[in-house]
């Protein structure tokens, strides 16, 4: 800072067209100073009750300019922590995040106080991830605040936080959690790697990190689970998962995943256990239903009908009857159709929202019907196929099988059921061949690990589940005192 | 070769199959019953199908009546030199592809299974969609007549059949196990169906064709033998172990005092043993029931009255299923299949008598008889 110019002239200089920069203008003893400030980013009660005031005041009291800048410079004079800036570029950078500037133009000196303050919502209820029981409350934009509600949930100090930057301009602040000793280092050190090497311009939402680190791996099945729920986030760290939080996003990133604890909610975990089997039990049906059904019934009913019940054949064949289009065509207009209605039901503004639901209840399941362009049974599959991809707690597996349903349908309506099964196995195929951060997709089923079954298919009771699922880290398995 | 992985994955699948064996449902003709007659020409064979009509049944109202647009199903009937080629006769004539996958019932006429079933039996055995696990029903006139009936429950007059097979009241066959019969030497049985005009009063006192079952008809080596009636037929149904509930009426005291047990649980067990005179067989009938109707003449008490009966139906039973062995020794025909068990127990001895097993049968066969009935006695007495 050996410019000939003054540092406040040469910050106005640079801060030429931000017209939200605030100049507060001292002159003590002679010596003329200055606090910068943005003030929509800047808890202005504070930076005037601690910062402003207190200066004047002790400007006051002091004797001369030098004794008051000796105290400055001990850090004594400010019943806040501030610190001095190295360069101007620095003062900068911190100024638009947040910081408030303390410039005094003879010394040559910038002393930085941490003001910031950001808009921010209050905690909500969880919207996505609904439960019955249980917690209700849901991250928000604010990473101190969802810090805040993690640590409420787990008060150890094991539990770690490493910080990192992301996003040239968004300089947006990412946090990896853990528990030190349930989860594996090399996770970790993993994700380190992935973090530091992300290089945009802006990290917006959670999902930019994400597939950031995601680089290459073309599956359509998630590879991180996303929740919006702080005891998702704190239950797997206790199961030696490894957590990131970013700032801005309401939501959170787990890794390691399987495709098993993409089928699980926090609520099995909140139920009595045998209602939380049950549900599972009836979720994990609906998981293969909302991939095969629509394939089934095209590959059934035009390929291998002897295998329909008579019965139903003659109510299928009756509905089948003056259909124009074959069963694979039928199929691909509803289903079509659907994924329409589906898009338009969450991109449409609310007021208008019920328009949606009015006009795909009546074009669709009334007049397509009785004006004969597509059959009975065909709506009822659909529907059901419709309402089993929403069954899966997490929105992304829900949607890798319904990206499934596609490619199956065609493949059930040129060959039949033998097409089926064969595209059946190749996804299968896949997901034993996936991993997430070395944990096998397919575990606890591909690799067998028969101890870990006891919360995959069922949720044993509590007190039975003594160890943790080794799935994650395999360390530190025991969780509860054996009796 | 990553390249070609997908090719490679991909083309055994369209080799075995593609969109070209694709047949939609409302392109088919699926079949429910065969109808098997001889035709009026020596030498030939009418085959008579019997398909619904989804086209008349609107998707929702397949439950009501529907008459005024005409019946649910068609009946298709052509005569040809043999069961395959007027199957390809009738195929000429539709529009829509023959899918035998839900052919249920074949029945067949008393005159086309005198002459002999081969045919039919060969053909069952070869064409790949048609289900051996069809029920096999022979008709006492015409095959034809059968599907005339009136099917007041049902939609269908195979519906019918089939159910009434399903039911297993009498001697319930399938054409599976009339292959094995056929194949292994011996005989088998079917239900015999009867057929009248009887006015109903749901129809309006209309005079309407009625099918019931009168008994069973025996075959023998693909041709039908004879028949026997209701009371001989039940037994013989329950020796072969196909009989699932049945009741029986004794009478004592000169004809004044009389019960009826209604059976609940009926077994057979056939043993064979060697002798020096040759195979000697054991048929051994147990049953469990409970008395549903007494007319006690002499008020006797309830453990009395069971030992009464027990002894009674013994004594019936047994004459009955004596009655019908002896009938079916002078028809040549093993219904009960024994030549199996003598094949099973004494493989060397039946290869010996395989080739003239009918006249074996019919002369020298040896079998002994024993029953064991036991009944409940359940009353609302108070």
């Amino acid at each position: 800072m050996n410019n000939q110019n003054s540092i406040l002239e040469q910050i106005k200089e640079q801060l030429s067209a931000n017209e939200d920069v605030v100049y507060q203008h001292f002159l003590i003893h002679g010596h003329s100073c200055a606090l910068i400030y943005i003030e929509s980013i800047i808890n202005i009660p504070i930076l005037q009750d601690q910062v402003s005031k207190v200066f004047i005041e002790q400007a006051g009291k002091a004797d001369n300019w030098e004794s008051l800048a000796a105290r400055l410079d001990q850090g004594t004079l400010f019943p806040l922590p501030y610190v001095p800036a190295a360069t101007l570029e620095e003062a900068i950078d911190q100024l638009v995040q947040g910081k408030a500037l303390f410039c005094f133009n003879d010394a040559r000196k910038i002393y930085l106080f941490d003001l910031a303050k950001y808009e921010k919502r209050a905690v909500s209820e969880s919207k996505n991830e609904l439960v019955v029981i249980g917690p209700q409350e849901a991250f928000i934009e604010d990473i101190a605040t969802n810090l805040s509600l993690l640590r409420h949930k787990i008060k150890h100090p094991d539990l770690k936080t490493i910080r990192y930057e992301a996003g040239k301009y968004s300089k947006t602040i990412i946090y990896i959690v853990y528990i030190e000793g349930l989860c594996d280092p090399n996770i970790v050190e993993e994700l380190d790697k992935e973090i530091q090497a992300i290089s945009i311009d802006g990290v917006l939402g959670i999902s930019y990190t994400a597939e950031q680190m995601k680089k290459g791996n073309h599956t359509p099945f998630p590879q991180f689970q996303y929740t919006e729920r702080p005891d998702s986030v704190a239950a797997s760290l206790l199961e030696g998962r490894v957590g990131i939080l970013q700032d801005g996003t309401p939501s959170a990133l787990l890794v390691p995943v399987t495709l098993f604890s993409l089928m699980q909610s926090s609520e099995d975990y909140y139920q009595s256990y045998m209602a939380a089997s049950w549900v599972r039990m009836v979720r994990m049906f609906f998981g293969v239903i909302s991939m095969l059904l629509p394939s089934l019934y095209v590959a059934i009913t035009t390929f291998q009908p002897e295998m329909i019940p008579t019965d139903l054949l003659l109510t299928i064949a009756a509905a089948r009857e003056n259909i124009p289009f074959s069963a694979l065509t039928e199929a691909f207009i509803m289903e079509l159709t659907f994924e329409g209605l589906r898009e338009a039901g969450t991109r449409i503004p609310k007021p208008v929202g019920q328009t949606i639901s009015i006009i795909g209840a009546i074009v669709i399941g009334q007049a397509a019907v009785q004006a004969g362009i597509v059959s009975s049974p065909m709506v009822i599959v659909v529907s059901i196929t419709g309402i089993a991809s929403y069954i899966i707690p997490h929105f992304e597996m829900g949607l890798a099988l319904r990206l499934l349903r596609f490619p199956l349908l065609i493949i059930g309506g040129t060959t039949g059921l033998f097409g089926v099964f064969i595209l059946t196995f190749i996804v299968f195929g896949h997901l034993v061949n996936l991993n997430s951060f070395g944990t096998p997709y397919m575990q606890p089923l591909a690799p067998l690990v028969l101890s870990d079954w006891k919360d995959v298919f069922v949720r044993v009771p509590s007190p039975e589940m003594k160890s943790r699922p080794t799935s994650y880290a395999n360390r530190n398995l025991r969780r509860q005192k054996s009796k | 070769m990553t390249r070609l992985k997908w090719p490679l994955i991909l083309l055994p699948l369209f080799l075995l199959s593609g969109c070209w064996s694709k047949l939609e449902v409302d392109e088919q003709v699926f079949v429910f019953a065969l109808y098997i007659d001889k035709g009026d020409q020596p030498g030939t064979v009418e085959v008579t199908i019997s398909s619904p009509l989804p086209n008349r049944m609107m998707s929702g109202q397949q439950a009501g009546s529907g008459s005024s647009n005409g019946r649910f199903y068609a009946m298709i009937s052509k005569t040809g030199e043999s069961v395959p080629d007027t199957i390809r006769l009738i195929q000429k004539d539709l529009s829509r592809q023959i899918n035998f996958g839900h052919t249920s019932v074949v029945v067949i006429g008393r005159e086309y299974a005198e002459a002999g079933i081969g045919d039919l039996l060969d053909w069952a055995d070869r064409e790949p969609t048609f289900h051996i696990s069809s029920f096999l029903i022979t008709a006492p006139g015409k095959a034809r007549k059968i599907a005339e009936l009136v099917p007041l429950y049902e939609q269908m007059p195979s519906e019918v059949l089939r159910r009434m097979s399903l039911q297993r009241t009498l001697y319930t066959t399938t054409v599976k196990e009339s292959l094995i019969a056929h194949y292994s030497k011996v005989g088998f049985a079917t239900n015999y169906m009867s057929i009248q005009a009887k006015a109903l009063p749901s129809e309006n006192e209309k005079k309407e064709n009625w099918a019931g079952i009168q008994g069973t008809a025996l075959y023998q080596d693909d041709k039908m033998t004879g028949t026997l009636p209701t009371n001989e037929a039940r037994t013989i149904a329950w020796a072969a172990d196909r009989l699932r509930k049945q009741a029986y009426t004794v009478e004592w005291d000169g004809g004044s005092s009389r019960a009826s047990v209604l059976f609940y649980n009926l077994k057979a067990e056939r043993k064979v043993r060697m002798t020096r005179e040759g195979p000697v067989f054991t048929i051994h009938l147990k049953g469990v029931g409970s008395l549903v109707y007494k007319k006690d003449a002499k008020q006797r008490s309830d453990t009395e009255l069971s030992r009464i009966v027990t002894e009674l139906l013994n004594v019936k039973v047994d004459k009955e299923l004596n009655s019908a062995l002896h009938k079916s020794k002078i028809l040549g025909t093993d219904v009960l299949r024994l030549g199996l068990l003598l094949e099973w127990n004494y493989p060397d001895y039946w290869r010996k008598v395989r080739e003239n097993w009918p006249e074996y049968y019919k002369d020298r066969e040896h079998i002994q008889t024993e029953s064991k009935v036991e009944i409940s006695v359940i009353t609302n007495k108070p």
